[in-house]
């Protein structure tokens, strides 16, 4: 014998009845032959094939053995299955028979089911989207962010540049740290400016996060100054279709201009990426932006950025949080001992990455981030929708099974089983499930630019043609089949023969299950209804709440100016002033600040009062700026040019801070006589009060209005200058401003803000889902309603007679759609009734995060029942109207 | 009695011509071999089993041998119905090519005029 021929398995020497037939091979024509035939066969095989059975390196040898090997066991499939394919085709072929036969029935069961099917794919991949979050990184489940917790403040995942060079230095198990900031800078190439989302991170950001380049090297692309990475987005913004490797870019820093040379180019950024930048350079330019080096310790350096650890994949991120208030003893003790501070007063952790979307801590340079719970609602939603669609499945066939008892009796006479009816049953239910998938997906892609739209998410097509969503259709198609087969078929399969010919069954419409389906549906399409009410009335609530100032024909220009040594912003409110007065369109110009919005506040201090601390919100305002926003002053006096003390020492406070502090007469009481300031001396504040004004709304509404004081001291740039135009077409006055701006400002872009329009969309999330439950209930009434009227058209049908018998004794049309129409809304009033508190229960518990909400009027209730109750009504007596109308004559024809 | 197909002829003739040696394998080379065409070992196999079914060819079992993965063999011989049926199809293959040669020269200038 030759051993070549036969090469041995690379475990150990060739036995006899060891084959070289690939695994599957073997298993296939095991199952296709007798156990006789396949011994000679296999045998046959190993001898005339030894050479194609060889052990094969190559993955195409390896490939074109196995499709020898299909080719072998292809046609004795073929000649065996022939028959059960003959029999499955018969199935089939009954099965589209009977779909045929009942049109109306299978047209309301494949679009219901195709419907739900479509809007189930749509959530799912919402909530697909919301839980992958950041999870695309290679070394996701290792990476890390630091997070600080100070005095009364909630912890952020934020950082100070200096604590990286320690942390890496102190622990071993550290294997790489990336500082991570992303800011907004005015960015120039050629005649376009635009400001961007700048980033700043160190080196080893290209190897912590996978962002695929287009072009360029991730390992060289910032490891020098002056180099920058452009999202391909960016890219064709500045320089067209061109590879933009090796050209030069300025970027703004500072108001000053540098120039960067492009490095590389990034691939889009996911959607579902917590990290979003148009350009990124090195992290050493912070100090061009700054305008200072940071040193310090963690004290005297501001917490902003975002810190990013690689653990080793074997160490515990407890035991390094545990080690934690050790380094900061090391290296920070002296610091805080400097200011006479507690170095326990600030405590370091860690926090994971990937679990930042849906988690509950803020990070100033990432994406903002969402609640679980939202997911988890549209998660059971979803569900809820499919299983309305099942549930007129199920009620459908049992109630059309009356129909075909005769032809469960025939079969089961002529020999068929049980199991016989049960695969018949559930071939049909799966040809249905298969048909409305299809048609499903067809339907989901055709609605996702509309979906994406009111979700605000930018979600692809791309997900639903991976592998694992293929592999969820056809679950979901088995799952649908076989819940929505399973049931009519087991019991129609079980009843007996002579209860079938005696004809005194009577399935569907009458039986507890089907009732039982009919309440559950109901019960969610008023619990969703009653939701959209109130949703709808909070979304209304929001937008028509006293914001406290007056808003309309309120411009916003940003400044661009951020940094506290910036007076870029002074000085085009300066221009602008002297220019715009010229203008009669135009009543008023004053500058301000705050984060967020135009209205928002920009620093806070905590104070001591009465064993607690209270946050004080700072904002920076300009002479004016009660005039021009229509803040009414309720005591003492505005802020003066008469009293040149007022720029470092006054403060305007609200009736928040007044009421929190207990101040009896607070004109013209300091600070310091009522509250203590927690910060470390040469940061204190203790401003005197020159005057009160009204509350207004400087938060999102999710928020109680808190303390607040308007100061004119320059601790902060003015980042906006706010415009008031007087009512009429706002174009001239904005062409004049931004005449001016291009101006005085030629670095920098002009983009003015509506006031309005930014309060809109500060709700932008509460108004998305209200879409997406308003487009829920439009669709769980509509499916609902599907299987009413096909219930109805069942129940009418087999009363032809009786209709017919009633009106020939005297009945009029009222009457009779009385009679059809009580059985169901005796449900529907039942369904009422449990539908409500849970309805009242979820409305509150959504309501709770709103600070100012509107009450939950009880009205909502009885409107969402008597909504759905007319659109039961009507589907039901639609139906019954077409058998009324008919000549009775007709009706007592029938059969 | 059917007729043979073109296949199932060709598989009783090689069986005839390998006469005591006559196994999937060598019944494959040689029909690879006169026609040139690769053949599947599933193909010839289901073709195998259904001439034995309309009884044309038997088998008998052989020893196994290490060569062939220690498993055994069988041979196959036609039967006299087998024989049968290649003289019928023989017949009419003759009586339908009688006279080609005439007729292909006649084909063959109708053509070129």
């Amino acid at each position: 014998m030759d051993s070549r021929v036969w090469p041995s398995k690379r475990e150990g020497p060739m036995s006899h009845n060891r084959s070289n037939l690939p695994q599957w091979g073997r298993w296939f024509l095991k199952r296709l032959l007798s156990e006789e035939d396949y011994e000679f066969f296999s045998g046959d095989l190993e001898e005339g094939l030894h050479e194609d059975l060889e052990r094969k390196e190559s993955l195409r040898a390896r490939l074109r053995q196995h499709i020898r090997l299909s080719a072998i066991i292809i046609p004795i499939l073929m000649s065996k299955v022939r028959w059960t394919a003959v029999l499955v085709a018969n199935d089939i072929k009954i099965s589209a028979r009977n779909i045929k036969k009942h049109r109306i029935f299978s047209l309301i069961n494949i679009t219901g089911l195709a419907i739900s099917l479509a809007f189930f794919i749509l959530l799912i991949s919402y909530v697909q989207d919301e839980w992958s979050y950041d999870r695309f990184h290679l070394k996701a489940p290792q990476i890390y962010m630091t997070t600080v917790e100070m005095l009364n403040n909630p912890p952020a995942a934020a950082s100070t540049p200096i604590l990286a060079e320690p942390l890496q230095a102190e622990f071993p198990e550290i294997m790489n740290v990336v500082r991570y900031w992303c800011t907004s800078q005015a960015v120039k190439s050629g005649g376009i400016i635009q400001n961007q989302d700048l980033a700043l991170a160190d080196p080893g950001f290209f190897s912590l996060f996978d962002f695929p380049f287009l072009s360029g090297r991730p390992d060289r692309a910032i490891d020098a100054p002056n180099q920058v990475v452009l999202t391909e987005e960016a890219a064709s913004r500045f320089f067209g279709p061109v590879d933009p490797v090796g050209k030069v870019l300025s970027i703004s820093m500072s108001n000053q201009p540098h120039d960067f040379m492009v490095s590389g180019v990034l691939e889009r950024i996911p959607g579902n990426s917590s990290i979003q930048f148009d350009l990124l350079v090195s992290f050493e330019h912070l100090s061009d932006i700054f305008g200072e080096e940071f040193t310090g310790g963690l004290i005297d350096t501001p917490f902003f950025h975002t810190t990013f650890l690689e653990l080793h994949p074997e160490s515990s991120p407890h035991d390094l949080e545990a080690k934690l208030p050790g380094f900061v003893e090391k290296y920070y003790g002296e610091n805080f001992r400097k200011f006479e501070m507690d170095a326990a007063s600030l405590s370091l952790g860690l926090y994971r990455f990937q679990d930042f979307h849906l988690g509950a801590i803020g990070a100033a340079s990432l994406e903002g981030h969402s609640r679980p719970l939202y997911s988890w609602i549209l998660f059971g939603i979803a569900l809820v929708v499919l299983l309305l669609a099942c549930s007129n499945y199920m009620n459908l066939s049992l109630g059309l099974s009356s129909l075909r008892l005769k032809e469960i009796g025939a079969r089961k006479v002529v020999g068929g089983g049980k199991v016989h009816l049960i695969r018949q049953f559930i071939n049909e239910s799966l040809l249905l499930s298969f048909i409305a998938v299809a048609l499903g997906a067809v339907l989901a892609i055709l609605a996702f630019p509309r979906f994406n739209h009111y979700t605000g998410k930018i979600l692809s097509l791309d997900f639903l043609l991976n592998f694992p969503s293929i592999a969820m259709l056809l679950g979901l198609l088995l799952l649908t089949g076989l819940i929505s087969g399973g049931y009519p078929a087991v019991i129609l399969s079980g009843l007996k023969i002579t209860d079938i010919f005696s004809g005194k069954l009577r399935m569907g419409g009458k039986n507890i299950l089907t009732r039982a389906l009919l309440i559950f549906q109901f019960t969610l399409t008023i619990f969703l209804v009653a939701g959209s009410l109130v949703m709808i009335k909070q979304i209304d609530y929001l937008t028509r709440e006293d914001m406290g100032f007056d808003y309309q024909n309120l411009v916003a220009v940003p400044t661009y100016s951020f940094w506290n040594n910036d007076e870029s912003g002074d000085r085009a409110l300066k221009a602008f002033q002297r220019e715009l007065e010229k203008h009669p369109e135009i009543s008023a110009v004053v500058g301000t600040n705050g984060y967020g919005t135009p209205m928002g506040y920009s620093n806070v201090t905590d104070y001591e009062f009465q064993d607690s601390l209270v946050t004080v919100a700072h904002k920076r305002v300009d002479y004016g700026f009660l005039e021009a926003l229509k803040i009414p002053l309720l005591q003492g006096r505005n802020f003066s040019r008469e009293f040149p003390s007022d720029i470092e020492d006054a403060v305007i406070v609200n009736q928040a801070l007044v009421r929190r502090f207990g101040l009896k007469n607070p004109v013209g009481k300091n600070f310091s006589e009522f509250a203590k300031d927690t910060r470390p001396a040469g940061y204190k504040y203790a401003p005197t009060i020159i005057g009160v004004i009204q509350d207004f709304h400087f938060a999102s509404l999710h928020q109680e209005i808190g303390p607040m004081m308007l100061n004119m001291r320059p601790e902060g740039p003015l980042m906006y200058i706010l415009v008031r135009l007087c009512p009429g077409n706002p174009a001239p006055a904005l062409a004049a401003m931004q005449e001016i701006w291009t101006e005085t400002n030629p670095d920098k872009p002009f983009s003015p803000v509506f006031l309005d329009d930014a309060l809109s969309s500060q709700y932008g999330r509460e108004r998305n889902w209200s879409g997406i439950i308003r487009f829920s209930t439009a669709f769980a009434m509509l499916i609902a309603g599907m299987g009413l009227f096909g219930l109805t058209a069942l129940n009418v049908s087999r009363r032809t007679k009786e209709i017919g018998i009633r009106k020939v004794l005297g009945a009029n049309i009222p009457a009779v759609l009385a009679i059809i129409s009580r059985e169901f809304v005796v449900l529907i009033l039942c369904a009422n009734a449990a539908a409500w508190p849970l309805a009242y229960w979820a409305a509150s518990k959504w309501l709770q995060s709103f600070a100012y909400r509107t009450t939950i009027a009880l009205w909502i209730f009885p409107l969402a029942g008597a909504i759905v109750l007319c659109f039961g009504l009507i589907t039901v007596c639609s139906q019954a109207m077409r058998t009324c109308l008919q000549d009775p004559v007709n009706a007592l024809r029938y059969e | 009695m059917k007729l043979l197909t073109r296949h199932e002829e060709h598989v009783l003739l090689t069986i005839l011509h390998l006469e005591d040696n006559a196994y999937l394998v060598t019944i494959k080379e040689y029909l690879e071999d006169q026609t040139s065409k690769e053949l599947s070992f599933g193909t010839l196999y289901v073709s195998l089993k259904r001439l034995g079914k309309m009884g044309y060819v038997r088998h008998q079992v052989g020893e196994a041998t290490s060569k062939r993965g220690g498993k055994a063999i069988k041979y196959y011989s036609v039967t006299k119905a087998g024989v049968r049926a290649l003289e019928k199809t023989r017949e009419v293959q003759v009586s339908m090519w009688n006279g080609f040669s005439r007729l292909a020269i006649k084909a063959g200038r109708a053509h070129e005029s």
